[in-house]
């Protein structure tokens, strides 16, 4: 596909930022991916192509090889992402699809691989670096890249004082709050993201796993939790959730409250290849291994995978109002395309939707949370009563009863899940205010109970029975189950909180768990 | 509308945290509590603000029983590293009667582990996000 190709796609598509932001929104996922032309594999499904990592390699090879001069040389897309990427606000997920999408029209090109898409790292499926990324020029430790940075710094320095003095006075002014207002200081700051050989990469083919820390940052509970999140970006307040795509910020440049995914799996990926130490990944220099790009490819499909699962729960996916255009109205003013030539999609707007350069993915982790198209069995709230066999809390027999609940409607894998909580009616007293308990959950009777939260009695002084809603666990029923499942639920007093003894000829006082209920909406 | 709720730092700023010098490697520890219980479906988020840290270095953070719950990996152009604020996952199981405690460690390559000081974790906080 050639720079023409793209470029009127993209126009076609999209018709200025509004237009293309409410047909992002309101295309369904069915739509985009039989829109999609390319694909960008998992980099260990055995149905990748072979030619993939061929044609990754041999675009690789020539960009290493054509001039400094040249926008299109390995370096020089390297040097684009020191120059203007953004991080800890919400155009992080934008830019980098505009900076990978860019990059892949390049390689296609100079691969002479007409297909080519470039394929992603699946770091929860395998968290270790694929033996693939150690062969040849896709391991930067290669005799292809260049070994140190004095040697780096004589073939670039005269090109970076001419970029310098060609750029826009809006450029100029995006590298000042960068703190690389000039040469000067573009080339002292790349002299510490410079690693050389061979220290490239700090993990190596014997020693490929990722560090404990981070094997927890791309686990699947991680992750499924970022793609739980409601808002695309967070107002930046400091008790504000960040949202998925980082919290909003004045500019790409600035800093705002990053979210789980990118502080999660982004960053702490980014750190573990180093290996303990410094290396390309470490830095903004990273783009100079080339696992820098199926790693954020997974951070793409993973915004791809949430944008799904938005649209289909009926939610946004952008910002809204006065947001999306300050959102989308931010200027990306580095890109450069296949042809050597500025890009003319400047907007962040531009790159809402993988459309804008006809990709989808082959389906990876997180996927689960994407619900199934149909009618959406879920939206109906299910309530299902249990019988309480112990009334009084703090006996040797501990308060609660079962409730017996499909385990359909209980199966943490369901994308679609809404909240299931047990709703727990207790008879108060005034006696009972400041008591504390613990909610005990187990799938069947007799079975080891998970705390699923506690109950303080505070505020006004209740009489009479309250309804106390507690969320359950996940992983009450094993995925794929079927049948009921007996769920006992037990109430506990947590330390020294008897219920009151009775002053003498008081009134006796109501059992004290008098109702249970599960909750699936 | 999402409601958002923020949440009180249980004792009071990060002169209130303690540093738990007599486990076997010193970390700083924080208690916060959230200001009432979970509704359904409701997620914890744990936001951590944090200085500038030592090249490779990074902050591990676990529950007070040692469970991981992530890490901090400042990524920034370099010698610029003005900090950051990160964003934690926290499972449900690990508040327990409404509150967290965490326990924050500096982690640096061929050093002994250490606890952060006030100028490398700023500001810890816990952030419910109502039913995805």
């Amino acid at each position: 596909m050639t720079l023409t190709d793209v470029s009127s796609l993209t126009r076609r598509r999209l018709l200025g930022a509004g237009a293309a932001l409410a047909a992002t929104v309101a295309l369904p996922s069915g739509a985009q991916a039989q829109a999609a032309r390319f694909r960008r594999w998992e980099l260990t499904d055995p149905a990748m192509p072979p030619r993939v990592l061929d044609s990754y390699k041999a675009g690789i090879g020539k960009m290493l090889a054509l001039p400094p001069t040249d926008p299109r040389n390995w370096y020089r897309n390297a040097m684009v992402h020191l120059f203007d990427c953004p991080h800890g606000n919400w155009w992080f997920l934008g830019w980098h699809r505009a900076y990978l999408g860019w990059l892949e029209t390049t390689l296609r090109d100079l691969s002479g691989d007409p297909d080519f898409a470039l394929p992603y790292w699946d770091w929860t499926k395998t968290p270790s670096v694929p033996q693939a990324m150690f062969d040849g020029v896709l391991d930067p430790n290669n005799a292809g890249f260049i070994p140190t940075f004095d040697e780096f710094s004589t073939q670039f320095q005269p090109v970076v004082t001419d970029l310098y003095g060609a750029f826009s006075q809006d450029q100029l002014s995006v590298l000042n709050d960068r703190g690389i207002a000039t040469a000067g200081d573009f080339m002292n700051s790349l002299q510490q993201a410079f690693f050389d050989q061979p220290n490239a990469r700090g993990l190596t083919a014997t020693n490929p796993d990722l560090d404990s820390d981070t094997k927890v940052a791309v686990s699947l509970p991680t992750i499924r939790q970022s793609l739980r999140t409601t808002l695309f970006a967070g107002g930046g307040g400091p008790n504000d959730p960040a949202g998925f795509a980082s919290a909003k910020a004045s500019n790409h440049s600035d800093g705002s409250t990053k979210g789980i995914l990118e502080s999660q799996p982004h960053d702490n990926v980014h750190g573990a290849m180093g290996g303990g130490g410094g290396a390309f990944m470490v830095q903004f220099f990273s783009p100079v291994d080339p696992i820098f790009f199926l790693h954020h490819g997974n951070l793409d499909r993973l915004w791809d995978v949430w944008t799904r699962r938005q649209t289909a729960l009926g939610r946004p996916t952008l910002p809204q109002g006065p947001d999306l255009d300050a959102w989308s109205n931010e200027e990306f003013r580095f890109f450069s395309n296949s042809q050597s030539q500025p890009v003319t999609q400047t907007k962040a707007g531009s790159y809402a939707s993988t459309s804008v350069f006809g990709y989808d993915y082959s389906p990876g982790s997180g996927e689960d949370q994407v619900p199934v198209a149909g009618p959406a069995v879920a939206s109906t709230p299910q309530v299902f009563s249990g019988a309480v066999v112990s009334e009084r809390i703090g006996l040797a027999r501990a308060a609660g009863g079962t409730v017996r609940v499909p385990a359909s409607a209980l199966q943490a894998s369901r994308a679609d899940a809404g909240p299931r909580v047990a709703e727990i009616t207790l008879n108060l007293t005034h006696e009972d205010l400041g008591r504390r308990f613990r909610v005990l959950v187990s799938p069947t009777p007799g079975a080891a109970p998970v705390a699923a939260g506690a109950i303080t009695i505070f505020g006004h002084p209740h009489h009479g029975p309250v309804t106390f809603t507690v969320p359950l666990p996940n992983n009450l029923a094993p995925a794929g189950g079927t049948g009921e499942v007996p769920l006992d639920i037990r109430v506990v007093p947590i330390g020294n909180s008897a219920r009151p003894t009775l002053a003498a000829g008081a009134a006796p006082t109501a059992p004290l768990v008098s109702s249970i209920k599960v909750r699936t909406d | 509308m999402k409601r958002i709720l923020s949440i009180a730092l249980l004792l009071a700023g990060l002169n209130g945290s303690w540093v738990n010098m007599v486990a076997a490697q010193p970390v700083k520890s924080f208690e916060l509590m959230a200001p009432r219980e979970l509704a359904g479906g409701e997620t914890i988020e744990l936001q951590i603000t944090t200085g500038p840290l030592p090249p490779s270095a990074r902050i591990v953070v676990t529950t007070a029983q040692g469970e991981a719950l992530g890490a901090i990996v400042p990524y920034a152009l370099p010698g610029q590293d003005k900090g950051s604020t990160a964003t934690i996952a926290v499972p449900q199981a690990a508040l327990v009667d409404r509150r967290l405690r965490v326990q924050l460690q500096v982690v640096e390559q061929g050093k002994p582990p250490r606890a952060p000081d006030t100028d490398e974790v700023r500001r810890v906080n816990l952030v419910l996000s109502p039913k995805p």
